[in-house]
């Protein structure tokens, strides 16, 4: 059964004067999929989202959320009901409380005033703002604000959330508190599109990636995919034994393609080519011979490294 | 109880209760009302100082506000005096001053105040970016608009609402009427939305200071209060004709006044409407622009038509009667205007430029584009405007006096000349739109106004000396009309061959310019995607 497509995109672009920032994208995100994008500065991420959630117009190109076709004027309320914004600069009104801000919001976007009291209790759950919600916004941390922003973006339920570099400039605990409030509303079936510089984060979030360098959307897939076409095996071995003997029956192995050792870990790092059950027959092969492996483990390249190997030229 | 109030409000308008929560405490309350009560004070008090003073000199009362007995010798003349030896005064026109003056400064206080504040809060939330928050929820403009028009002078209204009892006292007191002053009252706040919506659009289209702004509309609303203080000042005998009527004090001037203002406000906002919802668009549609044209002219032609048969020469060739020159200088002040409201942005021009060939494709003829497209050039559109302009004003000369035909040689050279400049002008904008230069439109302003004022300058300049004024430098500017009818038709005929050449070779230019450059961004784009 074919999934239905929450943001489609047919060429879309976006000039500046002399310069090109987002140049005939095609985008096509599955519903209830979260799709980390990915780029140097200045590949035209923020413009790209920016379109997507009406807040810039394009020059050429149509969008399409959930298949309606989206523009920048009044005609699409509802349209616009259906889409959440957080930019990465997220800017709010110091002068009102954490409550009046988010009532104000939720006002804004025509939440029903019979549901609106119990929505502003779930968001503020959500977020872990309940103890902030009569303090000033003014007096809040950058995490809180960061939170408060978020809480803003989802408050009418959106079926489709654009974040702009949500995570930056937070401290690791405001980071993970951050990524399990995405997890928890892509449970609850929002389509996340995320643009983030942190991609361990992206590879603990995202389903699929895009990667954009100089306006161009160069690379769009699964995760899944992408790891199989780009990422290689990786194997830690550990021996209690001689290093020499390890490396010098691994050398010999079709299926191993590199090696790196670790002489004061006493740890080689194998970059296998072969499938789990060729490490599995490796393994047992390593042990028959005598060799005292005391550890051996598959890991997978980490997303940073592929894209770094992706080589694109684009400096930041 | 108010928290109930607020909550219905945020129901129907939630930019209004967000802009009351903002505002209303105690402290800014207390504040505005001292504030409303010392202006009420020294209005009372400036007005207590014109009351009759004993002069030590003749022992005699003296003062605008007496009843002054009869005397041959005029030096002798002092108040007329009660039994107690007391100046009687004339109260009811101490009242009658006292509630003008104090209108006169609500109407500022409200006008100056409120756009000051409504102009520095647009101009702070697009500054920080949060009205594009605003912009992406499915709110009508006309709600967010509305209610920051309603919320954001909140304290300012209530400051001139406590001034209110003692405006009403003065009109009672001066037997004034009453609907009268509440008409007033009612104008006074519609010409005040009128100048916050034009603040607003200001401060959205080419982010004008707040200060600025203020200063600008209470300059503005100076002259407007005080012509409008004659519609409810019974002692008031001036009118101005409007289409043989006489606008003075009167129900119909009121309803005129209204007119105009409603009208004002209605464009206003379409404007501000276009540029909320995209910040890119120009301020006028072009279809807007040839429908506000035409209401605009037969608007101003009103003032030069003295009844059927009876029409004053408009553009200045008439210099008997002073409407004339005055009409030609805001029609050209208009046409002056539609130039940058029709301006469509550099990125526009390029984009319209590169799918130019794509619409011609289409069936998009050329001219169709640059009569309504939003992004094409504006010059055939200020054209059209002047053409509409041309409809309105020349069966009216020429209807209403028969003995200006001899002149209508004349008259088709001064329209030519007036839109070969005019074309100059929007052409050289739309050229600085391509230059690398920062404050493109301080730039803009700068050339253009150069261009309109140099020439009257260097005219002024050498008229001075030798006593006969040089007609020639006038023809290269909007003042021309001031000119024409003194200057031979031969050299008249050379300048305006002149300035058509330069119109034509500018325009020929521009578009060998947005040709090219249309070109090497579709060029440009075809490579980027076959790399």
């Amino acid at each position: 059964m074919a999934t239905e497509l929450a943001i489609r995109t047919e060429g879309l672009t976006k000039q500046f004067e002399q310069h090109i920032a987002v140049n005939g994208v095609e985008l096509q995100i599955q519903a209830g999929e979260v799709y980390g994008l990915i780029g140097p500065n200045g590949a035209g991420k923020t413009t790209l989202i920016q379109m997507l959630a009406s807040a810039e117009e394009p020059s050429t190109g149509e969008i399409y959320i959930h298949g309606d076709r989206l523009r920048r004027d009044q005609s699409n309320s509802q349209l616009k009901k259906r889409l959440g914004y957080l930019p990465d600069d997220f800017p709010l009104y110091d002068d009102l409380t954490v409550w009046d801000y988010l009532d104000y919001f939720a006002r804004l976007y025509r939440i029903d005033r019979t549901k609106r009291k119990q929505r502003l209790y779930d968001v503020l759950d959500l977020v872990q703002l309940q103890t902030k919600q009569n303090s000033k916004i003014a007096g809040l941390s950058r995490g809180m604000k960061q939170r408060l922003s978020l809480a803003r973006t989802i408050i009418h339920e959106p079926l489709v959330l654009l974040l702009d570099e949500p995570v930056s400039g937070l401290d690791p605990i405001a980071r993970v508190q951050f990524r399990e409030i995405i997890k928890t509303l892509q449970e609850a079936g929002m389509t996340v599109l995320i643009s983030s510089h942190v991609l361990s984060d992206l590879a603990e979030l995202c389903s699929s990636v895009g990667i954009m360098e100089l306006g161009y959307l160069v690379e769009s897939c699964s995760l899944n995919s992408l790891y199989q076409k780009m990422g290689k095996q990786q194997i830690a071995i550990s021996s209690l034994g001689d290093l020499d003997a390890l490396v010098a029956e691994l050398k010999v192995n079709s299926l191993v393609d590199d090696l790196k050792i670790n002489h004061e870990t006493k740890q080689v790092k194998v970059f296998f080519q072969g499938d789990e059950l060729e490490a599995a027959d490796l393994l047992r092969h390593l042990v028959s011979i005598g060799l005292p492996i005391n550890d051996f483990h598959c890991t997978q390249e980490d997303l940073e490294t592929i894209f770094l190997k992706l080589g694109h030229q684009q400096a930041s | 109880m108010l928290n109930n109030l607020l909550d219905r409000i945020g129901e129907y308008n939630p930019q209004l209760m967000r802009e009351i929560k903002s505002r209303m405490s105690w402290r800014n309350v207390i504040i505005m009302t001292f504030v409303s009560f010392m202006a009420q004070l020294m209005v009372l008090v400036s007005q207590a100082t014109k009351l009759p003073e004993m002069t030590t000199k003749r022992n005699h009362y003296y003062g605008q506000y007496c009843f002054y007995t009869p005397n041959v010798n005029y030096s002798l003349s002092g108040c007329k005096v009660d039994a107690a030896g007391l100046p009687v005064i004339d109260w009811l026109k101490w009242w009658n001053d006292t509630a003008l003056g104090l209108s006169a400064v609500m109407a500022v206080g409200l006008i100056a105040g409120g756009v000051y504040l409504l102009a520095s809060n647009f101009s702070q939330e697009e500054r920080r970016g949060t009205l594009n928050f605003i912009r992406l929820t499915p709110q009508q403009a006309s709600s967010v608009i509305g209610g920051k028009i309603l919320g954001v002078p909140l304290l300012v209204y209530i400051g001139t609402a406590l001034a209110l009892p003692l405006q009403f006292h003065a009109v009672q007191q001066a037997n004034l009427s009453k609907s009268g002053i509440l008409g007033w009252d009612i104008l006074m706040s519609s010409l005040a939305i009128l100048l916050y919506l034009g603040a607003v659009l200001a401060t959205m289209w080419f982010k004008a200071q707040s200060i600025l702004l203020a200063g600008i509309a209470m300059s503005l609303s100076y002259p407007l209060v005080y012509v409008s203080t004659m519609w409810y000042d019974p002692s008031n005998h001036r009118h101005i004709n409007w289409y043989g009527l006489k606008l003075g004090n009167g129900l119909f001037s009121y309803l005129l006044l209204s007119g105009v203002t409603a009208a004002g406000i209605y464009w206003l906002y379409q404007a501000l409407q276009r540029r909320y919802l995209k910040p890119t668009a120009t301020v006028l549609s072009k279809k807007q622009s040839y429908l506000w044209s035409a209401m605009y002219h037969a608007g101003m032609a009103g003032f030069a038509v003295f009844g059927l048969g009876s029409v004053r020469l408009p553009l200045g060739l008439d210099r008997d009667y002073m409407v004339s020159p005055i009409t030609s200088i805001f029609s050209f002040a208009w046409l002056l205007l539609l130039i940058p409201l029709l301006l469509p942005s550099q990125q526009s021009l390029v984009e319209w430029s590169r799918q130019r060939p794509v619409s011609n494709k289409k069936g998009r003829s050329l001219l169709a584009d640059l009569t309504i497209h939003e992004k094409s050039p504006a010059m055939l559109a200020v054209v059209i405007n002047i053409a509409i302009a041309v409809a309105v004003w020349l069966p009216l000369i020429l209807i209403g006096n028969n003995g200006f035909w001899h002149l209508m040689p004349k008259i088709l050279l001064g329209i030519t000349m007036t839109t070969a400049l005019a074309i100059i002008y929007s052409t050289i904008t739309h050229w600085v739109l391509f230059w690398k230069v920062n404050q493109r439109y301080a730039w803009m302003t700068g050339v253009v106004g150069s261009l309109v004022f140099l020439p009257v300058i260097f005219g002024v300049v050498l008229s001075t000396g030798g006593g006969n004024k040089h007609e020639i430098p006038f023809l290269f500017s909007p003042f021309l009309w001031t000119s024409l009818e003194a200057t031979s038709g031969f050299i008249s005929l050379i300048i305006c061959a002149f300035l058509v050449c330069v119109a034509a070779g500018l325009n020929l230019k521009l578009w060998r310019g947005l040709n090219k450059v249309g070109r090497s961004e579709s060029f440009k784009n075809f490579k980027a995607k076959s790399a």
